[in-house]
């Protein structure tokens, strides 16, 4: 596609970016910036792109570069707060995060991810304010629901996280990751029926690798061996230490000695490289 | 002064907690400053945060002086950098059981105030002449008292070939061998040097935490054979147990397999499991990955530290329960009969309910003497400023799981917050309720009596080896009361760093008899006893 002037240029960087064609928007962003060089936002979309694509140091260039053209733009404090969240430098991500939200109060990506961050960070108290904050300031999610959700699970407030994970999955009914998240924490407060059900349902909308384990091991504890060997079978198992232990245990069962033991060989390959990792 | 310390269901448990509070059946008082109990756990605080300052709190009750009343010994940390015991801080402690819950400190007439810095105890009568001795771990060397049996003990350490150095957290006894003498098998935990500790937490906050186990190589176990003439062997490379290296934190001794001869479980911190399956030869295999219990089911090998194998569900197999950090969840493997294991931590709801503790000591005991076992754990983070970085508690009470009998655990909460670390348990008064010792790190030991409401009746047996270790440490007792058929195991070894009465205890619900008791003793001995009435402690020797 080729866009004629800047102003098109925008629209159409913009547009790749919501459709998650990343580097499409990045390039037409970088275009942009070509041309009209001093536009904070743009850099500060720019630095967006980079950082879903992984690449954090030009997330963090482009970022403090349109810091210093806007030190009020409230977008690039926030990614500037996401951005320490990936290096789990927690102290100077809330601090970014806190300055987006001392320009803003309501900013809504300035509370999620601050949630989000204290969540990873392991306050979660201070998560679940920043998400009932969200919830406030009137944005209606089922992830969000999900996250607050977990973060109740954590706290051990099984009441809470139940509610939560419920109105999540009544405004997100076929998202497979809230699916999963309150399959998982069904089976893990052990009701394991109820919950099995959610994740198979989740694995059949989207047949992740994490879902594909959780069901596995849920019809393994359910003593339904073949289909849990067969699901795992059929996923793979290339590297995956808790893959193969795993089928060692359904293959013990299933007296399937021979390859009981050739899941004990990888799976104790396995172990040794992960001890030998550099802490 | 006494206070009533159980006081209801964890909160927010909603998918578990049914009954109302007040109702739970178990009940716990602390009776420690009535008792004459003042020990504080010393761990000589520094702000380094060196990695044994997180890690001692070991307990042992058991009858040092034959009188039938349980006692306790405590080991005590020490100063540092030195890692000597400068000062009365630091001693360990032994406290003899005067009767009706008063306790006298005896530790200097007894000679047993330790040396440099202690973990766990394990106590057993290795010379097999009617007196518990005492074996303390430590770091850079460990402690072997022998009990002389007229109120002293005399340190033979060195004599008896166990001066080794090396960073031990506990140990076991157990007749490996069937040989009529305890051997020992200690538990190392990984390569420390205090001129080298790392620094770990938040440098430019000034948070400093205690380190991930991964920042410190592993060691392996030891095992030592009883030589009968007071001295030991570390046979540790021949029998196969120098192989494996780890980071041990718990031991269990079981016969998993049922197959007569003692297996060893070693629970290792956030590296796989062990367990040393006895091969009746002299050697062991470790087995834990074959049997299932090396990683939990999502293959995590997760902080393991206290461990127990017992019968929990009745069903004349060990199952084996281990407790371990905030986050990973106590883990439950029900034992197959199969000679393996399968994990039932989330359906026993033991997952669900452990999530926001850090469980170190435990025990797995009948309470409330309903003919089902239930689990105690004595908690506390390993971290002792938890709060500052995380929503997690640093300080954290007691816990009892009770056993529904159907597969399933209901908590309450036990106590005050502390640090807790070990617990031993024992019948102190005599009066059918197993009592527990918790110790905390900077707290006062907890001394809580059973107080349960329960109308249930028991029996607790005694055993004396006569062909067998005195102890009987290995006999397997099977107790068959109204309609219900239970069995443990004779045993010293408990939970993390303690050692518990090896007195067996089996509550017998609403029956008043013993139908039928079956004694296998390690010697192969099998002994049967009908009609056994209740509510009382039976002696049993080992018949010719």
């Amino acid at each position: 596609m080729v866009a004629s002037g800047p102003g098109d240029l925008l629209d159409s960087a913009s547009a790749a970016y919501r459709s998650n064609r990343l580097a499409e928007a990045k390039m037409l962003y970088q275009q942009y910036l070509d041309r009209v060089a001093d536009r904070a936002d743009v850099h500060a979309s720019l630095a967006a792109c980079d950082l879903s694509l992984g690449d954090l140091q030009a997330a963090l260039e482009q970022t403090q570069l349109a810091l210093r053209m806007d030190a009020r733009l409230v977008k690039a404090h926030v990614l500037l707060g996401r951005i320490y969240t990936n290096t789990q430098q927690w102290r100077l991500a809330q601090e970014s995060f806190d300055r987006a939200l001392a320009l803003n109060s309501s900013d809504r990506d300035g509370l999620y991810f601050s949630g989000l961050a204290f969540h990873e960070e392991g306050q979660l108290q201070k998560a679940v304010e920043r998400f009932l904050k969200v919830l406030a300031a009137g944005s209606v999610e089922g992830r969000l629901y999900n996250h607050l959700a977990n973060a109740y699970a954590l706290l051990g407030r099984s009441q809470d996280a139940d509610a939560a994970f419920q109105r999540a999955i009544q405004l997100a009914p076929d998202d497979p990751e809230i699916l999963l998240a309150y399959g998982q924490y069904l089976i893990e407060m052990g009701r394991g029926n109820d919950g099995s059900k959610l994740v198979r349902r989740s694995f059949s909308l989207r047949p992740s690798p994490e879902s594909r384990f959780v069901l596995a091991r849920t019809l393994y504890q359910q003593a339904q061996y073949a289909e849990a060997a067969a699901l795992l079978e059929a996923g793979g198992t290339e590297s995956d230490c808790r893959v193969s232990n795993l089928l060692v245990k359904i293959y013990r069962e299933q007296g399937l000695r021979q390859k009981a033991q050739a899941q004990i060989e990888k799976l104790t390959a396995c172990l040794v490289v992960g001890s030998n990792a550099t802490p | 002064m006494t206070s009533l310390l159980l006081l209801g269901w964890l909160a927010g448990s909603s998918a578990h907690s049914a009954a109302p509070a007040g109702t739970f059946p178990i009940v716990f008082e602390d009776l420690a400053q009535q008792a004459g109990l003042s020990f504080v756990l010393n761990n000589g605080r520094t702000p380094e945060k060196h990695q044994v300052e997180t890690m001692p709190g070991g307990v042992a009750v058991f009858d040092y002086d034959n009188d039938g009343l349980p006692d306790i010994y405590l080991t005590n940390g020490a100063e540092q950098p030195s890692l000597t015991k400068t000062r009365a801080a630091f001693q360990n402690r032994l406290y003899r059981n005067l009767g009706n819950w008063r306790f006298e400190d005896v530790t200097e007439k007894a000679g047993v105030g330790g040396r440099g810095y202690n973990f766990g105890v394990a106590a057993g009568d290795f010379d097999n002449d009617g007196n518990e001795d005492l074996f303390v771990t430590g770091v850079n060397g460990n402690i072997l008292y022998r009990n002389r049996g007229d109120g002293r003990f005399e340190d033979v350490t060195k004599a008896a070939g166990l001066d080794g150095g090396g960073w031990s957290i506990t140990a076991a006894w157990l007749d490996y061998d069937r040989d009529g003498r305890l051997d020992l098998f200690v538990v190392d935990y990984v390569r420390w040097d205090p001129d080298h500790e790392p620094y770990c937490g938040d440098q430019p906050a000034g948070l400093r935490t205690f380190c991930h186990p991964r920042f410190y190589a592993p060691l392996a176990n030891h095992l030592y054979h009883n030589e009968g003439n007071g001295v030991f062997r570390d046979v540790s490379k021949q029998a196969g147990i120098a192989d494996a290296k780890g980071k041990g934190m718990g031991i269990a001794v079981g016969d998993f397999d049922g197959d007569g001869w003692p297996d060893i479980f070693v629970a290792n911190d956030t590296v796989p499991n062990f367990l040393f399956h006895n091969n009746r030869d002299g050697t062991f295999s470790e087995v834990a990955l074959q049997t299932g219990v090396a990683l939990n089911d999502d293959g995590t090998p997760v902080s393991s530290m206290g461990v127990e194998m017992r019968d929990v569900e009745n069903t004349g197999h060990e199952d084996l329960v281990i407790t371990d950090l905030a986050g990973e969840r106590f883990s439950y493997f029900h034992n197959d009969g199969h000679g393996s294991f399968v994990e039932r931590t989330y359906q026993s709801r033991l997952g669900g309910l452990s999530y926001r503790l850090s469980g170190w000591g435990l025990g797995v005991v009948d309470f409330d003497n309903d003919g089902w076992k239930d689990i105690f754990t004595a908690n506390g983070d390993v971290q002792f400023n938890t709060e500052s970085y995380s929503s997690g508690d640093s300080r954290q009470r007691s816990a009892v799981f009770r056993n529904d009998g159907h597969g399933g655990f209901d908590l309450a909460l036990v106590g005050e917050a502390a640090l807790h670390r070990g617990v031993a348990f024992g019948d102190f008064d005599g009066d059918g309720r197993v009592d527990a010792v918790v110790s905390a790190l900077g707290g006062r030991v907890e001394l809580l009596k059973n107080s349960s409401p329960s109308k249930n009746h028991w029996v607790s047996l005694r055993l004396f080896g006569t062909k067998s270790n005195r102890d009987a440490i290995g006999a397997r007792v099977t107790v068959e009361a109204g309609g219900m058929r239970q069995t443990d195991h004779v045993t010293t070894s408990s939970g993390y760093a303690a050692s518990s009465d090896r007195v067996v205890h089996f509550g017998i619900g609403t029956a008043r008899v013993v139908d039928r008791l079956v004694i296998e003793w390690p010697s192969g001995i099998r002994q049967t006893v009908s009609n056994l009435a209740c509510d009382r402690r039976y002696d049993i020797r080992e018949p010719n």
